[in-house]
């Protein structure tokens, strides 16, 4: 059974849909919500609002999208609110994360090859968790979930060029931060702050 | 000579050369290998037990009592309501007198058995004290308990606490899916 009659056979009360959804997305939706909040509990929780949503909003899901990039949107929803519960001074985005990328070749193109040998996942993840929240969202659903461009606007609900922007400086913070863990010469033109 | 396949316009991550592709592709390996602690179906029971109870469940439980038939109403006369009465003090007294006779005064009766059998918590579970709605009823309890693998193992007391013991790795899932359901007023883990 795809994931669009799942979520009718929700909408019509067959709970055994809903666990059969969970089973195929709940991992990877736990994954980005934990990369929102940086709390398993505060992502644990948001996963499980999420899904019961899904279930009370079932019958108004109109199938303009796939299910996974539907209930990411949920779960982007519930994570924010556990973000702004725990930090509600914190600004969830970069100002300056919006610009449009300037039209010039990167300062600096490497050292890429050295990142390849020495990269660790814990310094990875430490860098992530330092961009702000948009662009993580936005490089996560990228990289890890592989979608597509219109369907990490529909999630972030911005314009496709605001999710290229996001993800353009988030790689560019995610090379450097790395690159300076790793305490490797010549960083070039700094990139944006990580504030 | 460099590749002259034409860059995705829908590829969000639009790598500006093969090294940072090839870096792209081993961080997203890395993202992907990341150990994650999040136990699939104990998070399963904590949003099952937030679902309405089933039709099935909540109808043995909410099931009126019969009607009395009509014509054993017409009994309830005054002077049969009297006799009644007297009856009904007579066997009361009966049972007192044979209470106290067969179970001296702190024995408790062998009759008489708790809604739930005591045991003991093993190592492994973890109890958790539970107070339920006063407009709790029985069929929604046991719908709101039953995807939890709890053991119930004392009550409901005479202030309606309940003790229950869950499985140690699932116990504050439990704790979380009880909290959250509109029967629950309060739920504590006895230390």
């Amino acid at each position: 059974m795809g994931d669009e009659d799942l979520i009718r056979a929700c909408a019509a009360g067959d709970v055994r849909a809903l666990e059969q959804l969970h089973v195929r997305h709940a991992r990877a939706a736990y994954a980005f919500a934990l990369r929102i909040t940086g709390v398993a509990a505060d992502a644990e929780d948001a996963v499980a609002e999420a899904f019961y949503e899904l279930w009370r909003q079932a019958g108004r899901f109109d199938c303009r999208s796939r299910a996974r990039t539907w209930l990411l949107g949920i779960v982007r929803h519930k994570a924010l609110d556990a973000l702004r519960r725990r930090q509600p001074a914190q600004p969830l985005d970069d100002p300056s994360g919006d610009d449009p990328p300037a039209d010039l070749p990167d300062p600096n193109p490497g050292p890429y090859e050295q990142l390849l040998a020495q990269q660790q996942t814990r310094m990875l993840l430490d860098c992530l968790e330092r961009l702000p929240v948009a662009q993580r969202e936005a490089l996560h659903l990228a990289l890890v979930e592989a979608l597509r461009l219109r369907d990490i606007a529909q999630i972030q609900g911005v314009p496709e060029n605001t999710v290229a922007t996001r993800i353009h400086h988030a790689k560019r913070k995610l090379r450097d931060c790395v690159a300076a863990t790793l305490g490797l010469k010549n960083p070039g033109v700094p990139s944006d702050s990580m504030a | 000579m460099s590749s002259t396949t034409p860059p995705d316009p829908d590829d969000p991550l639009r790598p500006a050369s093969p090294q940072e592709a090839a870096w792209l592709a081993r961080s997203k390996a890395q993202l992907q290998q990341a150990p994650l602690t999040f136990d699939v179906a104990a998070h399963w029971q904590s949003i099952a037990a937030r679902l309405p109870a089933s039709p099935a469940a909540a109808a043995t439980s909410t099931s009126p009592l019969p009607q009395r038939p009509h014509r054993l109403r017409l009994l309830s006369s005054r002077w049969s309501a009297w006799l009644g009465g007297w009856a009904l003090g007579a066997a009361c007294a009966a049972g007192v007198i044979a209470a106290v006779g067969l179970h001296p005064p702190g024995t408790a009766p062998a009759s008489v058995q708790p809604l739930s059998a005591a045991s003991a918590v093993r190592s492994d579970q973890v109890l958790l004290q539970v107070v339920f709605a006063d407009n709790a009823r029985i069929g929604e309890i046991r719908a709101l308990l039953a995807p939890l693998s709890v053991q119930v193992v004392a009550g409901p007391g005479s202030l309606g606490v309940w003790r229950i013991a869950v499985p140690a790795a699932q116990a504050r899932a439990a704790q979380r899916a009880l909290a959250a359901s509109a029967l629950v007023e309060s739920v504590n883990p006895v230390r």
